[in-house]
């Protein structure tokens, strides 16, 4: 199994210009009932003409998982860019359990808690899988929070977790799309994250794997991890969400419950009439 | 064996190890920021410079009463070299990194170029064209077996070249800051993802070129003397050394190294000394036709 509940306190020192330690953060337990964990207010992204995303806005509560559906060149990646720093956003403000997160950098929104896996698996192809694991222990080091046995120990257990420990030392090209995907999902545990942003989890990998993704997302919920997952595979998307957010060039058309979302007329439109 | 055939072989693997550790920088800069990096070669003559300076320099320009002992100088050397590069990464390739453009790679390719120039015909204006001389690491020539003699320089430059790639492989495949430089060279963004600063990590690069850049300079300088283009020739042996190894591979660039500093050797003997800096385009010419990816190097395979 997995460790419990991510608790990562040490690396949100006063290195970080843009992200603010607050008081007593870290635990989810320090939120309260009505702050949300994770916010986008009025995210505006361009590029060239092209407005990937405009005036997106939502708030997510601790212990939601969202879904985050929407057409092609919707938006959906750009949010988690825009979310992961990769792609900053030109205007509006991106929050993460208080925090104004919208101009940090990648890694080290990444260090505050705020894991990331791609569509395509962005894993180090001449690593071992055990060794790709370890990377993050890079910056584990920064915080001075492990050694490196208690970071090999949580690497096997969370490939043993993803069910690819027989793999761990095969090199990360040599294993399969389906693989690469768990490796990568397993890799980002490694960084003890509170929020998980997932693109397409379930992209061209075997039904059998879906199913274990789908399983171990539900394991991480209840050790209090939170979610927000972009995905086309509306049938996973469906029974695993608490609340679908709908994007359609750019913008915001539907927010509500998984069974509400269905109904909605203008959701219908963006998939069927688009 | 024949004691000359193997004073150029033994001889070869010398100019194997420097080239060696100027091709280590010239991989290390290309995988992390995929930048080829054309004023590699004057980072080579600042080491030279900087070693004459601190040694016969200072004395014979500015009548200092006294000099740096050589091999006091040398790891001095390195550290400026080293923090040159740095200065080079932090005034002229991260403001292009940090704009958000495609292919910064390009631009930061034309500005090493210039830089190239620039710093040559500024050694050339300042200090002029003349072979310098700076002091000896080993003064005389070593008896090594037979009639196998060399020069306790070329001894010196091999034996350091040989720590100083042992410390770098170390660096690299044995500490958490290798492994990082390892990640950000094969996937750049899924290294950031996992909390790896991907500035910091061309910082590293480009200090590691500089020291080792540095280093060979310096070690070749008591051999070879220092002028403004004492860089040109090496830097473009490097450049054949990391193709042949493979681009990006770090032990394709020691092996590389090693192979090409033989081969000149000999065909020097047996074909003419007169061609010695050709054959290495004549590797460059076969690797490219007949193992474009060069010995360790891997096809194009991204995940």
């Amino acid at each position: 199994m997995a460790t419990g509940l991510p608790i990562r306190s040490a690396s949100l020192g006063a290195g970080s210009p843009c992200i603010r330690p607050r008081a007593n953060h870290g635990t989810g337990g320090s939120l309260t009932e009505h702050q949300p964990v994770f916010e986008v207010a009025d995210g505006s992204v361009a590029f060239g003409g092209n407005q990937a995303l405009d005036s997106v806005s939502f708030a997510m509560e601790k212990g939601q998982l969202v879904g985050l559906i929407g057409p092609n060149g919707s938006g959906k990646t750009t949010l988690l860019n825009a979310t992961s720093g990769i792609y900053p956003l030109d205007s509006g403000s991106i929050r993460f359990e208080g925090r104004p997160i919208e101009k940090a950098p990648p890694h080290e929104i990444a260090r505050a808690g705020v894991a990331r896996t791609f569509q395509i698996a962005r894993i180090f192809p001449r690593m071992t899988a055990l060794e790709n694991m370890l990377t993050p222990g890079f910056t584990a080091r920064d915080g001075a929070t492990e050694d490196r046995v208690t970071l090999i120990r949580r690497a096997k257990e969370h490939l043993d977790f993803v069910d690819i420990a027989d793999f761990a030392h095969e090199q990360a090209a040599d294993l399969s799309g389906g693989q690469r995907m768990l490796l990568q999902f397993a890799r980002a545990l490694m960084l003890k994250p509170r929020l998980m942003l997932l693109d397409e989890p379930f992209g061209g990998i075997h039904p059998l794997l879906v199913e274990r993704i789908l399983g171990r997302i539900r394991d991480l919920r209840r050790q209090g991890i939170d979610f927000i997952v972009v995905s086309h595979d509306l049938p996973a998307i469906m029974g695993l969400a608490t609340r679908i957010v709908v994007l359609a060039n750019g913008r915001l058309i539907a927010d509500g419950t998984p069974d509400a979302v269905r109904e909605d007329a203008g959701v219908i439109e963006a998939y069927l009439g688009g | 064996m024949d004691y000359y055939v193997l004073s150029q072989i033994v001889n070869g693997l010398i100019f194997g190890l420097i080239y060696a550790l100027i091709a280590l920088g010239l991989t290390v800069v290309f995988s992390i920021m995929r930048v080829v990096n054309f004023s590699h070669g004057e980072f080579y003559m600042l080491g030279g410079y900087t070693l004459y300076a601190l040694t016969a320099g200072g004395a014979a320009l500015f009548s200092l009463p006294f000099v740096v002992p050589t091999i006091v100088a040398l790891p001095l050397a390195m550290a400026v070299v080293a923090m040159f590069g740095v200065a080079v990464e932090r005034g002229l390739l991260r403001p292009v990194y940090t704009v958000r453009m495609d292919r910064p790679e390009e631009y930061a390719i034309i500005l090493t170029f210039g830089l190239s120039l620039f710093l040559q015909y500024g050694a050339l204006t300042t200090v002029g064209p003349y072979e310098m001389t700076p002091g000896s690491f080993w003064e005389g020539s070593k008896h090594i077996l037979g009639d196998l003699w060399l020069a306790g320089d070329r001894l010196f430059a091999a034996g350091t070249s040989a720590l100083l790639i042992a410390a770098t492989l170390f660096f690299i495949y044995g500490t958490w800051t290798g492994r990082a430089l390892m990640a950000t060279a094969q996937n750049r963004v899924g290294a950031t993802v996992v909390g790896v600063d991907p500035v910091r990590m061309n910082v590293i690069a480009m200090a590691l070129a500089g020291l080792l850049a540095g280093a060979a300079g310096s070690l070749l300088a008591p051999v070879f003397l220092v002028y403004p283009d004492v860089g040109q020739i090496p830097v473009i042996k490097a450049f054949v050394i990391i193709v042949l190894g493979g681009m990006g591979s770090i032990p394709g660039a020691v092996v590389a190294a090693l192979i090409l500093g033989v081969v000149e050797s000999l065909a020097s003997v047996y074909i003419s000394v007169a061609y010695r800096d050709v054959f290495a385009f004549l590797v460059l010419i076969g690797v490219l036709l007949f193992r474009p990816h060069g010995l360790f190097g891997q096809k194009e395979r991204r995940a």
